[in-house]
């Protein structure tokens, strides 16, 4: 349980910053329903995995944090993707597409064969 | 980095906890609401739209929970909750809590007291450069120890031919009169070589130090210290340079040495230097035996102990081919300076941080034990935070967070009351004490004071942790508080802590004796002279006048005995050279029919000159004989008193009057007939039995520092003004030092065993006083469990007396074990001590038994009082109560 949450945790992080690249400023609720939407419904955002993941990438400084009106009148704490959150980004990007080229060779039996 | 910057984003998430927490409310409940919204606008009714998000959630209190855990730092909150509710818990009874306290207390300031001392006076590196680099040299008779101070033609002599020093230089300490103006002021001085400044290796505060070139011109040039400067010319900015009186001529000084600045002190009663002078040395061969100048080696970089000591030996036996009439019998050896400076203080401090440590564990197990109690009364609590889900990691962190808690406290009152007692424990130090300006609580000490307060929190409720961490849930639960049968094996563990007590306690209240008896063997011991109304003053004789004169000496000491005797209130007034109990004067002589042989090595007999009234006014007796008559010595003849052990020695049950004795020399220059036998009187101490002395009148020396030895029908000192009035009318260039009783000389000879047992018998006092605590603690505990049994026997017809001795039994046989097991212990541990003791056998058996009685007594009382609660158990309540 531990270990899937983990992975979860880290991939969920990728997502966000990801989100807040492609949407600019965005609350909670916007993240988790553009993760949703993307996934195809798919994956499902908890409350219980969503907050503490965006508190630790404000934590680690990749994004910032600020209260402000949403779209219907509400007040809503914002995030931001900051410049270190750029830069993690495109790391973690780039590493990610490591792995997934990786595991694709070694789920492709035509590759292995030739 | 990231990691930093998060950790102190969770750092300061500490202290926001309630804005944070309105503001995620806040923020979760938006992101319902958003949800909400969007459900309805794809056709739900409000009410599906709210039940829907909210399964979508997944628990809003559960994202609240683990979003707290990642703002804050989980493991530092808990530490906090651990430490509020072991601050209850203590609170609740503040007895134990206090004992507990109170014993940590005790002990860390014990140890924590006696750590200074060895840190100050034992760890710290001497106060000069280098200082692993400094050795004293010395002079012995071959095959023999001994510590003889160097000639002056054999220190040129070995300072030119070794190799293995950088510098070698000698001192000889000696109290100069400091005249001129203001009133005359004797002060210990050094007479030093320019080389032994170097080799020391500390700079002056101002001005320079002086050169061989005016050491050996005999300028006469001083060097003043920090203290002195400011005392007596009242810091003088120009002092360098200006011409002080000392010894009735005038010297310039040259500098001024750093505040605080000491000179190595060699031999025991040595004090520190307050001015140096140069010694004008001599290379004359005549003073091959002439020992008197202590050497100080700075070692070259590199060039190890064992070297210089071989170094020196060499150079020793070539100058005992060389020079055999004086130095056949000689041979040096190097030994390291610091070890010579505290040889006689380490043993003593080993043996007390010995003792302490037994202290403090004693102390330790008193917190244990008393932990252990305490948490007997909690089974049930233990029981039900278990079942609430608390890990046995859990329980044991808390109990070990109230040990950490009460040994937190134990180490601040502990430390505090430390501070006071290395105050007062400097103001009881003997003066001659090395070093003990370095003694004093600093940050290390502290530090050391912090991890041994850490370890005694661990150590006292590691046992107590694990073994309620272990409970068995259910049982507890069912049995709820008090149970007849639980912890059987935790009364095993207490029963084990007050045996191990009483061994401890037993070691160290027997030391204690053994060091308390010393002590009285020591200030039993016949001095030989009446301490009682006697009194001294010392002067030195200085200046032009009297410089190798006997005669003018002898002139001044005539008119100063007789106007000290005018003095209302005097008995008796006499002069000598040496005090007893203050080291010696000694040389060696040819008795009766002894011929002379420079390779035959001599014992060293004590000498002192005396004028005839010396014997009356010390109030030694005459055991055979007569005292000499004023007048009686010439150059060539010369009347000698000798002590009782001289008689023993040479003459063993043969009368010595009439005897004669010569020089040990080739001519027989003079002759002394012995004509009268004294008491004998301890030379170097009370602890070293006297040995040969020959006595000779003070007219034929020309010794310049004498004593005056006063008898009054008045207390002593208020004679004091007398004798310095009477000193200023013959010649009010002369310094008179002090007054003493002789009863302080006396006193000053014991003062270290007395240091030393005083704090020995402060300790055992405290080890005592803990160990009542710690069997209280564990008979208390033991009634308190049996207090069900206790009525089921009174119902039974069991008497209160009975009880009572069913408990103290009880209680007895516990300490008994712990008695016999510390008498062991003192067995095999008396070789340490044997070496501390005086006059008593280490294994002792009086004092062993003594103590093991008093440590029986100590056991009674501490189970007395339970036991007496116990008798008054009403079987009627406490059966119905079960």
């Amino acid at each position: 349980m531990a270990e899937k949450s983990d992975v979860w945790q880290g991939t969920l992080a990728l997502m966000v910053l990801k989100t807040l690249d492609t949407l600019g400023p965005l609350h909670g609720y916007g993240i988790a329903r553009r993760i949703e939407q993307t996934s195809g419904d798919l994956l499902e955002v908890r409350y219980g995995t969503l907050y503490p993941a965006l508190l630790k990438l404000e934590q680690e400084g990749f994004i910032a944090a600020e209260w402000g009106i949403s779209d219907n009148n509400r007040r809503a704490k914002y995030y931001t993707l900051t410049r270190a959150g750029k830069k993690q980004l495109a790391k973690e990007a780039r590493e990610w597409d490591q792995i997934a080229a990786i595991i694709a060779r070694f789920l492709s039996p035509s590759e292995e064969a030739s | 980095m990231t990691a930093l910057r998060a950790f102190l984003f969770r750092l300061i998430g500490l202290f926001h906890k309630q804005r944070w927490d309105r503001e995620l409310t806040e923020e979760l409940e938006n992101h319902l609401q958003m949800q909400i919204a969007a459900n309805i606008r794809s056709g739900m009714t409000p009410a599906e739209a709210r039940r829907a998000a909210l399964l979508k959630s997944g628990g809003v209190e559960l994202a609240k929970e683990e979003y707290r855990d990642r703002r804050g730092l989980p493991l530092l909150e808990t530490a906090v909750r651990d430490l509020r509710h072991a601050t209850r818990i203590l609170r609740r009874s503040p007895a134990s809590t206090g004992a507990a306290v109170g014993s940590l207390a005790l002990g860390i300031a014990a140890i924590t007291v006696i750590f200074s001392v060895q840190k100050g006076i034992l760890l710290a590196p001497l106060p000069y450069p280098e200082p692993d680099r400094l050795v004293a040299v010395w002079q012995r008779p071959p095959d023999e120890s001994g510590r003889q101070p160097l000639t002056s033609p054999d220190y040129f002599d070995y300072r030119e031919r070794s190799r293995s020093f950088e510098e070698l230089g000698v001192q000889a300490l000696r109290p100069v009169n400091l005249s001129g103006e203001g009133t005359p002021e004797r002060v210990p001085g050094s007479l030093c070589s320019a080389s032994l400044l170097r080799a020391v290796g500390v700079p002056p505060a101002m001005g320079r130090l002086f050169t061989d070139r005016e050491e050996a011109q005999k300028e006469r040039v001083i060097l003043l210290s920090h203290g002195l400067w400011q005392r007596r010319f009242g810091g003088d900015p120009n002092i360098v340079g200006r011409r002080i009186g000392v010894n009735g001529e005038d010297h310039t000084v040259v500098g001024v040495m750093p505040a605080g600045y000491q000179s190595p002190r060699l031999f025991k009663a040595e004090t520190s230097a307050e001015v140096w002078t140069p010694a004008a040395h001599t290379r004359a061969d005549s003073e091959r035996a002439s020992h008197w100048l202590a050497a100080i080696g700075r070692l070259k970089r590199g060039v190890s102990l064992q070297a210089a000591d071989q170094d020196v030996r060499e150079i020793a036996a070539a100058l005992a081919k060389q020079y055999p009439r004086s130095s056949s019998q000689v041979s040096a050896w190097a030994q390291p300076l610091k070890a010579l400076m505290v040889r006689d203080v380490r043993k003593p401090l080993w043996f007390l941080l010995g003792a302490v440590v037994a202290l403090l564990a004693i102390s330790c197990a008193n917190v244990a034990s008393i932990q252990f109690a305490r948490s007997n009364g909690r089974h049930g609590e233990v029981a039900i935070r278990a079942s609430l889900g608390a890990g046995r990691a859990q329980v044991a962190r808390q109990f070990l967070t109230e040990n950490l808690l009460l040994a937190g406290m134990g180490g601040v009152a502990g430390g505090a009351l430390a501070i006071w007692g290395v105050a007062l424990l400097r103001g009881m130090l003997p003066a001659t004490i090395e070093r003990a300006s370095a003694i004093r609580i600093d940050g290390w000490v502290l530090l050391f004071t912090a991890g041994i307060t850490m370890a005694a929190g661990l150590l006292s409720g590691l046992a107590p942790a694990l073994s309620t961490a272990r409970l068995d849930i259910n049982s507890a639960l069912r049995q709820g508080q008090g149970t007849l049968t639980a912890g059987r094996s935790r009364i095993r563990f207490q029963r084990a802590l007050v045996v191990a007590q009483f061994a401890l306690a037993l070691v160290i209240a027997n030391g204690a004796a053994l060091m308390m008896k010393s002590y009285l063997n020591v200030v039993g011991t016949p001095a030989g002279f009446d301490a009682d109304r006697t009194s001294v003053a010392s002067i030195i004789l200085d200046g032009p006048a009297y410089r190798g004169n006997a005669a003018a000496q002898a002139a001044f000491w005539n008119r100063l005995l007789e106007r000290v005797r005018a003095l209302p209130g005097v008995k008796q007034a006499g002069a000598t050279t040496k005090l007893p109990l203050e080291g010696g004067t000694n040389g060696s002589y040819l008795v009766e029919a002894e011929q002379y042989d420079p390779s035959a090595r001599r014992p060293l007999i004590e000498r002192s000159w005396v004028t005839p009234e010396y014997f009356e006014a010390m109030g030694i007796g005459l055991l055979a004989g007569q005292l000499f008559a004023p007048g009686s010595a010439t150059e060539k003849r010369a009347e000698i008193v000798v002590n009782r052990a001289f008689a023993r020695e040479y003459f063993s049950g043969g009368t010595a009057l009439g005897k004669r004795i010569y020089p040990n020399s080739a001519e027989r220059v003079w002759v002394g007939v012995i004509v009268g036998v004294v008491e004998d009187v301890p030379q170097w101490s009370l602890e070293v039995p006297p040995v040969p002395e020959v006595y000779q009148l003070a007219e034929s020396t020309a010794r310049a520092g004498r004593h005056l030895i006063i008898r009054a029908a008045i207390p002593p000192l208020t004679l004091s003004r007398g004798v310095r009035e009477a000193v200023a009318s013959i010649d009010r260039n002369q310094a008179v030092s002090d007054m003493r009783t002789m009863e302080a000389v006396f006193d000053g000879s014991a003062a270290r065993r007395r240091f030393n047992t005083v704090l020995m018998e402060i300790f055992a006092m405290l080890g005592l006083a803990m160990v009542i605590v710690g069997i209280y603690g564990v008979v208390s505990c033991w009634v308190a469990q049996r207090t069900r049994e206790v009525g089921i026997r009174m119902a039974l017809g069991a008497g209160r007396g009975h009880i009572v001795k069913m408990v103290v039994g009880r209680g007895t046989a516990m300490s008994a074990l712990g008695i016999l097991l510390g008498a062991a212990g003192s067995l095999a541990l008396s070789s340490v001590v044997k070496s501390m003791l005086y006059g008593v056998s280490p294994t002792s058996p009086v004092t062993i038994v003594g103590v093991a009685f008093l440590l029986l007594l100590v056991a009674l009382l501490g189970s007395a009082l339970p036991a007496l609660r116990a008798a008054r158990v009403d079987p009627v309540r406490t059966l119905r109560a079960g």
